[in-house]
């Protein structure tokens, strides 16, 4: 994942959303701003060092809903489905499953895992790009002139148009990373790494992808997660050693000073979620991220912000009556945790994300619906504004 | 007096054939005077150029087809708002029963050896119908007839998208008493049929950008094979029949209409199927029919196996597992007339057992008892029943994991229903009704991997509903030559502890809960003229039919909206003339603007549409056989339209057919 640089983090941010939005969120109409002073005159000056937040609703398996969204810092205008409107050309607009999302050099990259293609739309004005064809793709990592990009491949051998599948190998096949030329939208080739990898990060030159085996433990005759992250080397762009962790692996977060994270789902019945570290320099020893005791972590939301991790949970994920559950936060820096006690109260989070001193916490709703996004300020932990979204917002990326 | 007789169907302008040289009364005309009329009825010429079940009841009021697309595509249906799992699918009075989803395909069904299609709001009022029947929140019945003379029936037809039918039927009268039917009938379809995207967005500075793009439906072929055999026995105040039935098919599943990368294929899915049942009935009369008995009985088994592909497409999740349910049925149901009073006592017993070869599946099993009790008092221009019943069921499973848990797995409901009718002015009649009935949880609600929650309640559907009718009588007088009918009736339905799909405390990890809630207000009305006899050779009749339903969900946090799919407002025109042999057709149906999420914004609407078919049938006698040309233009107009959001249905199409009686 891109490191942000964020030069002007907490106060301007909050300035510039503060002055731009109403108690219930960003205002949603041109004319809300309206203002008696809007024509004295003055000097244009840049708020923050953000342009856009993007929001990536992921929409329904085959609803083709995916949609989307941003947040406007220049106006603090929240905009909806700024993608299909943006291209009424394009017959079915931004397809299914929108899976990551990431901005580089003016481009923001969209990861749409079940229309197997990353869309590459102009971060100024959202219009398509191009269109790179990924079988499966999950998630998505900028590094120098390179995208790298995991799939789950479906045992496509060879890649693009006369693509071929090793059919005997088709029923279980291992997932692989795509490496992708960022200027020329070229895919330059793959590299096979676990069963069914989803995130990934980059740190001093290597690779670390969260294997999750997701379809593997459905299949017989293991019916087994994978529990390992594979480290490639960027270099060579060959695997180079594998960790082995917990089952199921989902999202890995580098803190740029040595530690990696890994979320881990667990198998749903007797092994919890939870977080795990390892350090880069010695990936074998790879311990449980500990500090509330029974509290099991849902290792499903979590976001990264520079050297912290945040990740928020419940105190089980093995409840089947799915009562309202209390949710918490806790960070994470260099091993320690801390409990940022965020007022959470009304939201069922689906995914987290971190900007500055802010955290973005949506929710899914009943996952078929409009969902909504929420941004809490952590040094007030104060809820600043909540906004209605497409159908599960699950990604985020900032241009700036 | 005659006590609605309805003649909502049109095919009452063909009579049927002559019947078999028996002493016996089909049960059915005895039991005309106590039963309510059906709310919807298809029968004779208007069912036979139905290509399937489901394209015979879509003009049905109060009912919605929910349809894929296509004749491989499932079709299911949904009275009321209540949901498809409370429809009872019944042939010859025995429930078809699917234990995995409950949702009957009747794109499955054939309608050439049937003689009706009714469908009942709450219950039909049989003295003799099964215990099961009375737990049904409506009933759709399908009904075959024995053969009424020694008759062979060939039929071949063909059209549009590489559709091919053709099959055999056979009625044979053996001596006095019994008879026989046999059929075989073979289908096939390329399914290949286009669809157009095609639209207009608003682009940059509000001006309208037009897409336009003609596309094909791949991998939605279809073969099937059907075959039955059917024997019947018939004599004073005894009857009964068994027969054996075999459905196989082999299918493509063209999957829902996504963008996709050019290289990788919408699906490759492949579905087969092979079904085969053993079902009878025996119905026993005494004391002048003061005491009537009936068995009735059925063992299933029925295969399918789906496969993904992966192989020829990449993007698809790798899945190749077969599922096996297997049923038994027992059913005794006693009839005791005395005077103006008619008592029915039912018992039914029912095993289900699902098999499959999915990851860490349980194999469910589940026993479920059926016991009701009914009574009907009906003095002169009066009817007043009801009846209660009381469901068990029991289930079984391999082993406990996850959510699957042995307590909570037997589960007892009773159902009660009160049926008022009264007739007024010879002519008119109200009537009303309340039930509340049951839907169990599904096998794949309850024990579905990685998704199943053992510990679910019955989902409970309420109903009240309020109708008047007028009917002119049924037979033309020669000052009078028309019949006409009408009826309205409004109704309130409630749907508690419904039965929906909601993430657990981890939300990669969804689970099964009794969680809805559903209020749903409707009104329909139905007018009918016909001219059954023919005047100056021309016999004719025009129905009409409109639907209004408000479901309105009541779950946070989209409460207060429409629920997905149910229009607010729908309704068809029918119209049939007949004249020397020939007889056409003409249907007009709309089905207003829904939604395809529990939420009522534009986002998710999906487009009204209204449907045109246009129906040419001639026959000619020729030496003893009779010939019948049939011409079927569908979607006249070539509407664009969906009834599954992003499942395109198919354009204008064509079946032409010839079918050889003799």
């Amino acid at each position: 994942m891109k490191k942000y640089t964020l030069l002007f983090v907490s106060g301007l941010v909050a300035l510039a959303i503060a002055a731009c939005s109403k108690d219930d969120g960003p205002s949603k109409s041109g004319t809300d701003n309206a203002s008696t002073d809007e024509n004295l005159a003055g000097e244009t000056v840049t708020v923050g060092d953000y342009k856009k937040i993007f929001v990536l609703n992921e929409g329904q398996m085959g609803a083709n809903n995916a949609t989307l969204d941003f947040l406007r810092f220049s106006d603090g205008k929240y905009v909806w489905n700024a993608y299909n409107q943006m291209n009424p050309e394009l017959p079915l607009g931004l397809g299914d499953v929108g899976n990551d999302i990431a901005v580089t050099g003016g481009e923001v990259w969209m990861v749409i895992n079940n229309s197997g293609l990353i869309e590459v739309a102009d971060a100024r004005n959202e219009r398509h790009i191009a269109t790179i064809e990924i079988p499966t793709p999950r998630s998505i990592v900028f590094e120098g002139k390179y995208a790298y990009v995991t799939s789950w491949n479906g045992a496509v051998l060879a890649y693009g148009d006369g693509y071929s599948v090793d059919a005997a190998n088709s029923k279980n096949p291992k997932g692989v990373v795509y490496k992708i030329d960022i200027k020329s939208h070229k895919v330059l080739g793959n590299v096979e790494v676990g069963y069914q990898p989803e995130g990934l990060a980059v740190y001093n030159g290597n690779l670390y992808v969260a294997n999750s085996g997701g379809i593997s433990s459905q299949l017989a005759p293991a019916y087994a997660y994978d529990y390992t992250v594979s480290i490639v080397s960027l270099s060579s762009f060959k695997l180079t050693e594998t960790v082995e962790v917990a089952p199921n692996l989902k999202s890995v977060f580098s803190d740029g000073k040595g530690t990696i994270y890994v979320t881990t789902l667990g198998n749903y019945s007797n092994v919890h979620s939870g977080l795990y570290a390892f350090s880069a320099a010695a990936p074998k020893s790879v311990s449980r991220v500990q500090g509330t005791g029974a509290i099991a972590y849902n290792g499903s939301v979590a976001a990264v912000n520079g050297t912290k991790v945040y990740v928020l949970g419940n105190d089980t994920e093995f409840d089947w009556n799915a009562k309202t559950h209390d949710w918490y936060i806790w960070s994470v820096e260099e091993g320690t945790v801390t409990d940022e006690k965020l007022d959470l109260s009304g939201i069922n989070p689906y995914a987290a994300f971190s900007v500055g001193s802010q955290l973005i916490v949506s929710d899914a709703k009943d996952y078929v619906g409009p969902g909504s996004v929420t941004m809490f300020d952590l040094t007030r932990n104060a809820k600043l504004w909540t906004v209605t979204a497409g159908v599960c917002p699950g990604h985020f990326a900032i241009w700036n | 007096m005659s006590l609605l007789l309805s003649v909502f169907s049109a095919g009452l302008l063909i009579g049927p054939g002559p019947v078999c040289d028996t002493l016996s009364i089909p049960a059915a005309s005895i039991v005309v005077r106590k039963e309510a009329p059906p709310s919807a009825r298809v029968s004779g010429a208007a069912l036979a150029f139905c290509a399937s079940a489901a394209d015979a009841v879509r003009t049905f009021t109060g009912l919605q087809l929910k349809d894929y697309g296509g004749v491989g595509g499932l079709k299911t249906v949904n009275v009321r708002s209540l949901g498809s799992q409370h429809v009872g699918v019944y042939l010859d009075g025995i429930a078809i029963d699917q234990a995995q989803n409950m949702q009957v395909d009747l794109g499955r069904l054939s309608t050439w050896s049937l003689r009706e299609i009714s469908l009942y709001n709450g219950q039909k009022n049989d003295p003799l119908q099964t215990a099961k029947e009375y737990g049904s929140a409506s009933a759709l019945h399908f009904t075959t007839a024995a053969p009424g003379e020694n008759r062979l029936r060939a039929r071949v037809s063909g059209g549009s998208f590489g559709s091919f039918s053709g099959g055999l039927l056979l009625e044979r009268c053996l001596g006095d008493q019994w008879s026989l039917r046999t059929s075989a009938e073979y289908t096939r379809t390329d399914g290949n049929y286009r669809y157009r995207l095609s639209g207009y967005r608003t682009g940059e500075e509000g001006e309208w950008k037009r897409f336009d793009s003609t596309l094909v439906r791949e991998n939605g072929d279809l073969h099937s094979l059907k075959a039955d055999a059917e024997l019947f026995y018939s004599a004073a105040f005894r009857e009964g029949r068994i027969g054996v039935r075999y459905y196989g098919s082999e299918r493509g599943f063209p999957g829902p209409v996504v963008r996709r990368a050019d290289p990788f294929p919408l699906s490759a899915d492949r579905q087969k199927d092979h079904a085969l049942s053993l079902q009878g009935q025996w119905n026993f009369a005494t004391f002048g029919r003061i005491y009537e008995l009936t068995l009735r009985g059925k063992l299933s088994d029925d295969y399918t196996r789906y496969e993904t592909h992966p192989e020829r497409n990449p993007m698809a999740l790798p899945y190749d597992n077969y599922y096996r349910q297997l049923a038994g049925y027992l059913s005794v149901s006693q009839r005791l007339r005395l005077g103006e009073f008619d008592l029915s006592l039912a018992t039914d017993v029912q095993y289900n057992r699902l098999d499959s070869d999915a990851g860490q599946f349980v194999r469910p099993t589940r026993l479920t008892t059926y016991t009701a009790a009914a009574l009907t008092w009906s003095p002169d221009s009066f009817r007043a029943s009801a009846s209660l019943l009381h469901t068990f069921a029991a289930d079984r499973f391999d082993r406990e994991a996850g959510g699957f848990t042995r307590e909570n797995t037997s589960r007892s409901v009773f159902s009660p229903f009160v049926r008022l009718e009264y007739l007024f002015r010879k002519h008119f009649s109200l009537s009303a009704f309340a039930k509340r009935s049951y839907r169990m949880p599904t096998f794949n609600d309850l024990y579905y991997t990685f998704m199943g929650n053992a510990s679910l309640r019955p989902e409970d559907a309420r109903q009240v509903s309020a109708a008047v009718s007028y009917h002119s009588g049924d037979r033309a007088r020669p000052d009078r030559p028309w019949q006409v009918q009408a009826r309205a009736e409004a109704y309130h339905n409630r749907v508690l502890d419904k039965i929906v799909a909601l993430p657990t405390a981890s939300q990669f990890r969804w689970t099964m809960l009794n969680f809805g809630k559903v209020d749903i207000d409707g009104a329909e009305l139905e007018g009918e003229i016909v001219i059954p006899r023919p005047v100056r050779g021309i016999s004719w009749g025009v129905t009409a039919r409109y639907t209004y339903q408000r479901a309105i969900n009541r779950l946070e946090p989209y409460a207060g909206n429409q629920i997905p799919y149910i229009p607010l407002h729908s309704g068809t025109v029918s119209a049939v003339v007949t004249w020397k042999g020939w007889r056409a057709d003409w249907t007009s149906s709309f089905t207003g603007l829904r939604y395809s999420t529990a939420v009522s914004t534009p986002d998710y609407e999906v487009a009204p549409f209204s449907l045109s078919d246009f129906r040419l049938e001639k026959r000619l006698s020729v030496r003893g056989g009779e010939y019948t040309f049939r011409l079927s233009l569908n979607n006249v107009f070539g509407s664009r339209y969906e009834v599954v959001q992003h499942y395109p249905m198919p354009g204008r199409h064509l079946i032409t057919g010839v079918e050889l009686s003799f």
